[in-house]
């Protein structure tokens, strides 16, 4: 009974986490660039009772044996790349990604972080920066006189001066990705770190091998679907309530057995 | 509570205690396999335990006696699908296998969630390589979508990686569950031609029935108090003898 208690208490503490994270992904629902998070669980550790085999007497055997399992726990949590829906603004400076790939953004200490949240701004000198301040890399400078910016599909950047002239190529914004984009860390911020499991990071140009496509006056809305976050909301309280309730068979069914002797 | 085993001795309320015992020690066994099954309806291919409860006569010490036995049994059936669209979650649709390279040699689990490492090596959560049939398939990290067939064919764009091994056994109920719930096979399990089929961008869902189990969550707890009650009126029957 003490046993069947502590997997029932290891199934509600997988869906606390799991309450946890949805609660994550819906207050994010309006984040661009948010990529939602889902777990992925795991059995817990076997426990052999009985051999399959073994000998049960002398001449009985027994085909499958008792194996207890203890429960269940999270193995990992992983971000779901999906691509988000793009929503057309306003701004000049708002780049989505359409496919593969992330922004990259230098930090002030030199470190380098990966983004799909393409909303850029201008700091004083004209440089293009996050939300927070970080210049985009590499970095991207617009004249001060330009009166049209032009952001390409493949990431080229045309500023046009005067009316009269046609837009000149300014610089390229190049995109960066990884083999395993799943194992980038998240660091808060819309901003994810390259780890050993996300692998050696490649700049490639937008639109080349799969990769994909800089849409400008455009931002990336997070890909949660509210309606699936909220069914699996339910899913999760009602298996939570069937462990719970587990437990207590198991309390009163120990209960009965203190009873036994009076 | 009567036996009728012709060897039986006379001592009818102990053994009846006995029987209680047993009968109590089996639904405790059922409760921990209804609390496993709980515990695991959000894992993604797990499959259900049933238990089984017999009875049976034993030869212990030149006479006979009535046992009761608990066995597991994994519950085979299919899980089901859930869309993810993820290129890299696999659901098997039928009976069978995925194969992965372990330490511990070839292990089988249904649990489709896989990931492409930095060298572009399929994997499970927990790094164990998939199996391939012939040598392992490379899939560029950098390259175009993977599609897979339902045969379990991996293609990269126009180009073929490679085919993912797919097995069945013709006992399944024999292969046993490690620490992290992998299947491993005993050596004289035969295998068996596999119907399964692959589904990209599915993962089966555990095929636990939380109202199955909760109705058996009833059962056993109420078998339970009825092993309880046999035992306390023998203790009874105990009390009245001393007391006399």
């Amino acid at each position: 009974m003490i046993r069947a208690m502590m997997t029932a208490a290891s199934g509600m503490k997988v869906q606390e986490m799991q309450v946890d994270t949805i609660a994550n992904n819906i207050a994010n629902v309006n984040t661009a660039g948010f990529k939602k998070n889902e777990l992925a669980f795991r059995e817990m550790l076997y426990e052999t009772l009985k051999e399959p085999g073994a000998k049960t007497a002398a001449n009985a055997m027994s085909p499958t044996g008792l194996q207890i399992g203890s429960g269940a726990e999270v193995a990992s949590s992983v971000k779901i790349m999906r691509q988000g829906e793009l929503q057309p603004t306003s701004s000049t400076f708002d780049m989505a990604i359409q496919g593969q790939g992330f922004f990259r953004v230098l930090l002030g200490n030199g470190d380098f972080r990966y983004t799909r949240d393409g909303s850029f701004r201008q700091d004083g000198d004209g440089v293009l920066v996050t939300a927070e301040g970080y210049p985009l890399d590499p970095r991207v400078q617009i004249p001060t006189d330009a009166i049209e910016i032009i952001i390409g599909e493949d990431g080229t950047i045309s500023v046009a001066k005067d009316e009269a002239t046609a837009p000149e190529t300014l610089t390229n914004i190049s995109l960066f990705r990884f083999p395993n984009p799943t194992g980038l860390k998240a660091m808060g911020g819309n901003l994810y770190g390259a780890t050993q499991s996300s692998g050696p990071v490649q700049e490639v140009t937008p639109g080349e091998n799969g990769t994909g496509l800089i849409r400008q006056g455009y931002q990336e809305r997070s890909n949660v679907a509210v309606v699936d976050e909220l069914v699996a909301l339910i899913l999760a309280q009602r298996n939570y309530e069937t462990n719970s309730r587990a437990i207590r068979v198991s309390d009163e069914m120990l209960q009965q057995v203190n009873q036994m002797v009076r | 509570m009567a036996h009728g085993t012709p060897f039986a001795p006379a001592a009818g309320m102990n053994r009846g205690l006995y029987s209680g015992v047993q009968a109590m020690a089996a639904s405790e066994r059922r409760l921990e396999a209804i609390a496993t099954n709980l515990a695991n309806v959000s894992v993604h291919g797990y499959k259900r335990r049933g238990t089984s409860t017999q009875s049976f006569d034993a030869a212990l010490q030149g006479r006979l006696e009535r046992q009761v036995t608990t066995r597991t049994r994994i519950d085979f059936s299919q899980g089901m699908l859930e869309e993810t669209g993820e290129p890299f979650d696999l659901a098997l649709f039928g009976a069978g296998f995925f194969a992965l390279e372990t330490p511990h040699g070839e292990a089988y689990t249904r649990g489709g969630r896989f990931h492409i490492d930095a060298a572009g090596l399929l994997q499970t959560q927990d790094g164990f390589p998939i199996a391939w049939e012939g040598g392992r398939g490379a899939i560029d990290p950098q390259g175009t979508e993977v599609r897979v067939d339902p045969d379990g064919q991996v293609w990269q764009g126009q180009a073929q990686v490679g085919r993912l091994r797919l097995v069945d056994f013709a006992d399944p109920a024999r292969l046993q569950p490690d620490r992290m719930g992998y299947l491993h096979a005993p050596a004289d399990l035969a295998p068996r031609a596999r119907e399964a089929e692959v589904r990209q961008g599915h993962l089966e869902r555990s095929n636990v029935s939380a109202l199955d189990e909760m109705v058996a969550l009833i059962a056993t707890q109420r078998s339970h108090e009825s092993a309880a009650r046999l035992m306390s009126s023998i203790e009874q029957g105990y009390r009245r003898l001393t007391a006399r």
